[in-house]
């Protein structure tokens, strides 16, 4: 099936730190994790990439960002298409909160933030015709901070995570070096530390949840939107944020994949597949998929042989993941799926994930060539496993992702939710 | 009674999906054109469904630019798609063809970032040449980071600022807009009615919210922009995010729907509501009766032709007490989302910009009435359609009754 060496069986118990998720309502008499901790941590983190590229600070607008660096948050699916607030992280020092004119009471209390001021955003429905005059005005204020906070007199180096036309042209004006500010946040962002792996264990429960919800429900005559709004509820219930995506398709609809969730009625027999891609509480993304049968009847020998190629895929490329191995090591050793299913396959064979998906994406061995780029995974990293398995032409197909913690000795399985017997056996 | 687009119209009618599709591109094609454009080319989804109707994980890619839309001056949409998903879009008239998007954000590209943005701007330089011509130039975005911009220049082409000329071509809606948007809007009505039915002490701020968004993904709608549901002293200021706050007897809840429904319309609504097990006290009742006097006195003077200057001298005037917390928007425009224009209160107007209304705006009409100190606040919000013989709602879900 595959011409790859599996790789050396994990030691560990792969499931202990999943089943040590914490309680979550306040509590003095246990170890809790520690929020102050975390933000302190993260800052550090973009602290030091940032000082790594002898950048005098970075200025970053995408929601996701602004948590991670400041702890605060703020509309965030409207703001991650609206530049309507930033955050300046000087590369010592407290941050500066740029925030949305009314909210300035959001980050009251907020220890990492040294100071919150309105935002003069200048993206065109804000300021219409006077969008010139606001984007002078930003870039204005741009120079002014990192000139407090760099030194006058000197050309300085700061990071942007969006800088669009307009401000990228007005901000070199000033006299400043633009670089990608995304760089600096992605390496930040991918060593997670026992405050975040708790959280996000967390937010892997609520999602958890809500996958229960949609089995339980799951029967014929229910369309794909009534079942997919099931972890939707679940998520905003017990504080989480959004969806990123609408990947839940059945029957037909399942191949090829991508297709997002209609009001097609589920039929007897159908496979349903589905990926959460959740944020959940504290901002953590939940990535999981999963492939259901639609009772009665039972799956049928193609729905079977999919299910057991796509469980043999995710637990051969789990097998690659350990602390030290290289993104190309990871790719030439990665499951190859044989046609008919070669052509339909995931675009990658693991991703990192956290407050979004993020660095690395390790692609498929065809794939290295086009879009492959070298690396070392590394303890603390956290990594989506992908599979898709749906013949070219196939009238189904099957979807699976399994969220994993790497470590030393190999991974700890941080999504717990168990494979179909029906479709295994 | 809708005149605008004649007598014929009916907002409970299902919009012609291509006629919608071929005036969005044909608003888009104009703007390029009149703007002497080579392309525009537009990486925020909200842009490219607008652009050519093309739709894919959506809020994903509001912060991934990991897809793109090409609209050369010629109308033509070359749709650059994430990977494996040509067949998402190959019902749609209004692409041309689709390709594989040339993604360089670090996640997908790491180091090979000016490689790939290499390769992408040199695709776009030679669909310019190839459908506009060896001499044009300039190509508008609406989003473009350093190194796009670099590798642009090196194709010779002149990157500038999109987002203006879009946000104003969206801003006149066709009768099949309209119609989208009403469905849209039907279906968050039903569920707002299923929100007040959970409605009552002891449910959570989150709770009440997750029956909104579940209504929304369950009627196929897209996503919720914000999480703006608060209860009790936490909807005073505003923009308190929904938590597990506990709703008692007598709280205001106060939120604002901010979803991106059915057809990728917004719905743009705010209500509040008194929690049963107390009658409601008299600041309640003034604060709801207040905002209530604001958004309809500010309906009544939305009108084709008039100046966002005048609206905001002829808009009602808040208290005293309430205007350090006031809603700085008279009124927003809306579309797929939040869109042009903004018209502000004469208070922050010289801030802000001037611009006139026309007939095919939507907008919707805010008002939040809490002061500094103050226990509760209120937050109503209405959308309008801008015809000749003024605004008309599209909203029609009733305000709370115990507290008008």
């Amino acid at each position: 099936m595959t011409d790859a060496t599996p790789a050396a069986a994990v030691s560990v118990d792969v499931h202990a730190l999943a089943r040590r998720s914490p309680s979550v309502t306040l509590a003095e008499h246990e170890r809790q994790p520690d929020m102050k901790r975390l933000r302190a941590y993260r800052l550090a983190r973009v602290q030091a990439e940032l000082r790594k590229h002898d950048y005098a600070g970075g200025f970053f607008c995408d929601p996701s960002n602004v948590r991670y660096a400041t702890g605060t948050r703020n509309m965030s699916v409207w703001t991650s298409h609206v530049p309507a607030r930033y955050c300046f992280v000087p590369a010592q020092g407290k941050t500066i909160l740029f925030e949305f004119r009314s909210s300035q009471h959001l980050a009251d209390g907020i220890e990492t933030v040294g100071e919150c001021r309105p935002f003069i955003g200048w993206y065109y429905m804000t300021t219409g015709t006077r969008q010139m005059e606001k984007a002078k005005a930003f870039a204005a204020t741009v120079a002014a901070v990192v000139r407090e906070h760099g030194g006058e007199g000197k050309r300085h180096r700061v990071a942007f995570d969006r800088l669009d036309p307009l401000g990228l042209d007005l901000v070199r004006a000033e006299g400043i070096e633009v670089f990608e500010g995304e760089e600096v946040m992605q390496h930040a962002r991918a060593i997670k530390s026992d405050d975040e792996i708790a959280g996000l264990t967390h937010s892997l429960a609520v999602c958890d949840a809500g996958i229960a919800r949609m089995r339980e429900a799951l029967r014929p005559g229910l369309t794909e939107n009534e079942l997919w709004a099931l972890l939707h509820e679940t998520n905003i219930r017990h504080g989480g944020e959004c969806i990123e995506t609408r990947l839940f398709a059945s029957g037909g609809r399942t191949n090829p994949w991508f297709q997002e969730c209609s009001d097609r009625v589920i039929r007897p027999g159908d496979l349903v597949a589905f990926d959460t891609d959740m944020i959940g509480p504290m901002g953590f993304c939940c990535d999981i998929s999963r492939t259901f049968h639609t009772e009665p009847g039972k799956p049928n020998a193609d729905q079977r042989q999919m299910y057991a190629l796509a469980v043999e895929q995710i637990q051969h490329n789990l097998g690659l993941v350990k602390a030290g191995a290289g993104f190309r090591e990871i790719t030439e050793k990665s499951f190859v799926l044989p046609e008919p299913y070669h052509a339909n396959r995931y675009a990658n064979v693991m991703h990192g994930v956290g407050l979004a998906d993020e660095w690395p994406v390790i692609v498929n061995r065809s794939d290295w060539e086009a879009r492959g780029y070298d690396g070392v995974l590394e303890e603390g990293m956290v990594v989506s496993i992908e599979s898709y398995v749906g013949a070219s032409g196939g009238c189904d197909g099957i979807k699976l992702e399994e969220c994993a913690l790497v470590t030393r000795d190999g991974y700890q399985l941080l999504s717990t939710f168990p494979y179909e017997e029906r479709l295994l056996g | 009674m809708i005149e605008l687009f004649g007598a014929e119209f009916d907002p409970a009618a299902a919009p012609d999906a291509a006629a919608l599709r071929g005036y969005r591109r044909d608003r888009v094609r104009d703007a390029i054109v009149s703007h002497d454009l080579a392309a525009i080319v537009l990486f925020n989804p909200v842009n490219i469904r607008y652009a050519c109707d093309a739709r894919n994980m959506q809020v994903y890619g509001l912060h991934n630019p990991c897809r793109y839309v090409c609209v050369t001056a010629d109308g033509y949409s070359t749709l650059f798609e994430f990977r494996n998903c040509e067949h998402l879009s190959r019902h749609l008239e209004t692409v041309g063809e689709v390709r594989p998007a040339k993604a360089w954000h670090h996640m997908a590209a790491g180091p090979r970032a000016e490689e790939s943005a290499g390769a992408f701007a040199s695709e776009i330089a030679a669909l310019v040449r190839e459908r506009v011509g060896p001499v044009a130039k300039r190509v508008a975005f609406d989003r473009l980071d350093s190194t796009g911009a670099a590798a642009l220049a090196a194709e010779g082409l002149i990157p500038v600022d999109g987002l203006s000329l879009l946000d104003f071509a969206r801003a006149i809606k066709s009768a099949d807009e309209i119609k989208a948007m009403c469905d849209a809007i039907r279906a968050c009505e039903k569920g707002l009615s299923r929100m007040q039915a959970s409605h009552r002490p002891g449910v959570t701020e989150q709770a009440l919210w997750s029956v909104l968004c579940h209504a929304n993904a369950e009627l196929g709608g897209e996503w919720m922009e914000t999480r703006l549901l608060s209860a009790g002293q936490r909807t005073n200021p505003w923009y308190n995010e929904c938590g597990d706050h506990v709703i008692q007897p007598g709280d205001l809840v106060s939120f604002d729907t901010d979803l991106v429904g059915r057809h990728g319309y917004s719905v743009d609504l705010s209500r509040c509501w008194l929690t049963e097990g107390a009658s409601a006290t008299d600041e309640q009742r003034r604060l709801h009766a207040l905002a209530h006097a604001q958004i309809h006195h500010n309906i009544d003077v939305l009108k084709p032709g008039r100046t966002f200057r005048e609206v905001a001298d002829a808009a009602y005037r808040l208290p005293e007490r309430f205007v350090p917390r006031m809603n700085r928007a008279i009124a927003h425009g809306i579309g797929l989302c939040n869109e042009y224009p903004l018209v502000v209160n004469s208070e922050y107007f010289d801030g802000a910009y001037d611009g006139v209304l026309a007939e095919g705006m939507v907008l919707c009409v805010e008002s939040y009435v809490g002061e500094p100190g103050g226990r509760d606040g209120v937050k109503l919000e209405e959308q309008v359609l801008i015809t000749a013989g003024g605004a008309v709602k599209l909203s029609s879900f009733p305000f709370d009754e115990a507290l008008l």
